[in-house]
């Protein structure tokens, strides 16, 4: 089943009442506009043209009837006709006849019938085919029981015209009269077409909102996983718009939380081993001399002659001076570990620096390959330590590659980040060495202290990089150190 | 004001809109008279004798002249007192056509029954023959007991719309300039008169209504 969301809901209603809005105006106008429309073709004038063009067709008929009517009268009351036809005297009544038959148009036929129905005189001025005329007869009395016949005829298209405009205005007629429920119709066609606009006003606002409100809600879902402590919570950015802005955003802060989170986490965990280092320092450096000197003041002190003896003496002593010496070195690595101090940044151009780096490195400078690359990448550090770092890198690098291999540098701006890599062409390191390489007292030298890349990583921290390792693309690693950019320009080099 | 609320007052008032627009239909009025009809059992068939000369105003006799066909209705219903369903009825269809040209009115008389047509020559005659009902049968749906007040009423419309006239006037309306040419424009609101037009809401020319006073029907007589 379709879920519409709260959002969508909004949207949708936003359209709906966009699309209503003018509705009010609408209706008004469409009812002004119905009746006006109606009232121009049928209104009390019209209809009463319209009648009285009924009336005059009525009137004409009525007239064509009631002439020829008068003049047959006329003629069958006519003195001189009726002698004529009385005394037989045929071509006197044709010439009254004729003019009858000549004289009015509506006139079809006169005849003069004899008392038995025998057609003495019959006049005609022309054929009058029924399917177009329609006729009617009359006839009056002659003396001596004859008759006369007088023939109406009318064209059926005339009366037929006289049909239609009777048609017409009952039509009209009945619009008017029955004007509502024909306005009503209009009304109702009207809002059935809007009601349809706005259920397609909401469709089209569904399928438009969906696709923000899909991404507002990933985006919504994300926050609330976030609140919920889950920093891997991530949204898709789905296009360029103002919401994908938002959800680049998002993630962006989302990486930087924790990345943060990390950052804390792990430099809780490094300061907890530094004052474990500087408790170990502590409590094994002060005993290392005087057991240091005690060894060295039995060797003096012994007389005696025994070959054998001064041989395993003088070897016990040599080996308690050297890993006493040891001890005192890895003394001093957790003292400068335990006692690292404050970063002093400075803006500083990276490629310039590891330039420098390069040039005032003699002994690894022949054995380390760096080109510059072709922008300026500003960013604050603390060149001593990062020189630290850079040392610690590079001779790792170097220490894990054939005797006579290389090490590159190279250095990247992007993304508001200043890149610098360290890649070697060493064997590399497995994925669970590679997970635990930045863990303090971990090392897979065999006199390692595991402490030089945990304090490369507590620096780059410190700075507020980041640091990261990954396979070379043929073999080795690539130590990624990235550092937050400055405006360069401006830098010294 | 809320815009959730607000919308649903919108659509609401939408809704009312659509619902009430044939109520904005105005009721013509009905002129009605009382009158004492004449009711008789004649052969054991109830008859109703009255006439209604009312119905045929000067606009309708100058329609009549004119050649418009006219249309008469009557119905005849009888109703026990205090009581809805009629026990009896009748009903008659005068169509009146006056033919300008041959000078005389043509009716045509229907009832269930059948029909007949007739001619009269003279507008007093067709009154004569059409505003009157002389022993019109009425068709008892119940038997009739004795000494039971009854009413009877009589409607009489004059030209009711007929739906041939209802076709020719959605035809008007959907093709207005009277185009008798294949793909001719029609007009747009005419193609859908039939579905938005409540035709029921048309009107007759005029309704009459006769009532007559509440009475006990005389006694039954001639064969059952």
């Amino acid at each position: 089943m379709l879920r519409i969301r709260k959002f969508e809901w909004k949207i949708i209603l936003a359209l709906l009442m966009t699309a209503a809005a003018p509705l009010v105006i609408t209706v008004f106008l469409v009812e002004r506009l119905v009746e006006e429309s109606m009232a121009v073709g049928v209104n009390e004038r019209v209809l009463s043209g319209l009648e009285a063009g009924v009336d005059l067709y009525k009137e004409a008929i009525e007239s064509r009837i009631k002439i020829v009517r008068l003049q047959g009268q006329a003629l069958a009351q006519d003195a001189t006709f009726q002698e004529a036809v009385e005394k037989g005297e045929l071509e006197k009544a044709r010439q009254r006849i004729e003019s009858l038959v000549t004289g009015n148009s509506s006139v079809g036929r006169v005849r003069v019938l004899a008392g038995d129905g025998v057609v003495l005189e019959e006049k005609s001025p022309r054929e009058f085919p029924g399917n177009r005329y329609k006729s009617k007869t009359e006839e009056w009395d002659l003396p001596d029981g004859h008759r006369l016949e007088v023939t109406f005829v009318i064209g059926k298209s005339f009366l037929a015209a006289s049909d239609q405009l009777r048609e017409l205005v009952l039509t009209l007629d009945n619009v008017r009269e029955n004007f509502q429920p024909w306005t009503i119709g209009y009304y109702r066609l009207f809002l059935f077409i809007y009601v349809w606009i706005l259920v397609a006003a909401v469709v089209m606002g569904l399928l438009l909102s969906r696709s923000v409100t899909r991404r507002v809600a990933d985006l919504f879902r994300a926050t609330r996983q976030a609140a919920k402590g889950d920093l891997n919570a991530r949204v898709p950015v789905r296009s360029r718009d103002e919401i994908g802005s938002l959800s680049e955003s998002f993630n962006r802060m989302m990486d930087e939380i924790q990345r943060g989170r990390d950052r804390i986490v792990y430099l809780e965990k490094i300061s907890s081993w530094q004052e474990i280092a500087r408790r170990l320092a502590h409590e094994i450096k002060n005993p290392l001399t005087p057991i240091q000197l005690a060894v060295q003041e039995l060797h003096r002190s012994y007389r005696g002659e025994d070959p054998q003896f001064l041989s395993k003496l003088n070897d016990s002593v040599e080996i308690v001076v050297e890993e006493v010496g040891t001890l005192r070195r890895m003394v001093e690595t957790f003292s400068e570990f335990a006692k690292m101090p404050e970063v002093q940044a400075v803006p500083v151009e990276l490629n310039a620096f590891v330039a420098e780096f390069v040039k005032h490195s003699p002994h690894i400078s022949s054995r380390v390959e760096f080109k510059p690359g072709p922008h300026l990448v500003g960013v604050r550090l603390d060149k001593d330590m990062m020189r630290r770092v850079l040392t610690n890198l590079v001779t790792n690098g170097l220490e894990a590659g054939e005797p006579d291999g290389v090490v590159r540098l190279e250095v990247e701006r992007g993304d508001g980040w200043g890149t610098l890599r360290v890649i070697d062409h060493g064997a590399g390191l497995s994925r669970e060495n590679r997970d635990r390489i930045f863990q303090p007292y971990f090392t897979t030298k065999r006199d390692g202290t595991g402490l030089g890349l945990a304090i490369v990583k507590k620096i780059v921290l410190q700075h507020g990089g980041e640091i990261s390792m990954e396979d070379g693309e043929a073999s080795g690693t690539i130590f990624t150190v990235r550092l937050r950019t400055d405006d360069a320009s401006s830098y010294p080099y | 004001m809320s815009g959730m609320r607000f919308n649903t007052m919108l659509f609401s008032g939408l809704a009312v809109l659509c619902l009430t627009a044939p109520a904005f239909a105005q009721v013509k009025v009905e002129k009605s008279y009382k009158r004492d009809m004449g009711l008789a059992w004649r052969e054991g068939r109830l008859e109703l004798s009255m006439d209604f000369p009312e119905a045929f105003t000067q606009r309708l006799r100058k329609r009549l002249y004119n050649g418009f066909t006219s249309r008469i209705l009557i119905e005849a219903l009888l109703k026990e007192q205090k009581k809805k369903t009629p026990v009896a009825q009748a009903i008659v269809q005068y169509t009146i056509l006056y033919d300008i040209w041959e000078e005389e009115f043509n009716i045509r008389h229907e009832t269930p029954e059948g029909r007949r047509d007739l001619q009269v020559s003279s507008l007093a005659e067709l009154i004569g023959t059409c505003a009157k009902l002389e022993r019109l049968p009425l068709q008892c749906m119940v038997e009739l007991p004795p000494g039971t007040k009854y009413q009877l009423r009589v409607r009489i419309v004059v030209n009711p719309l007929s739906a041939e006239l209802r076709k020719k006037v959605r035809e008007y309306l959907s093709n207005p300039n009277g185009s008798s040419h294949i793909g001719s424009p029609r007009s747009f609101f005419g193609s859908f008169s039939k579905i938005f037009v409540d035709e029921k809401a048309f009107q007759a020319d005029a309704v009459y209504t006769y009532r007559s006073p509440k009475k006990i029907l005389p006694a039954k007589s001639g064969p059952e």
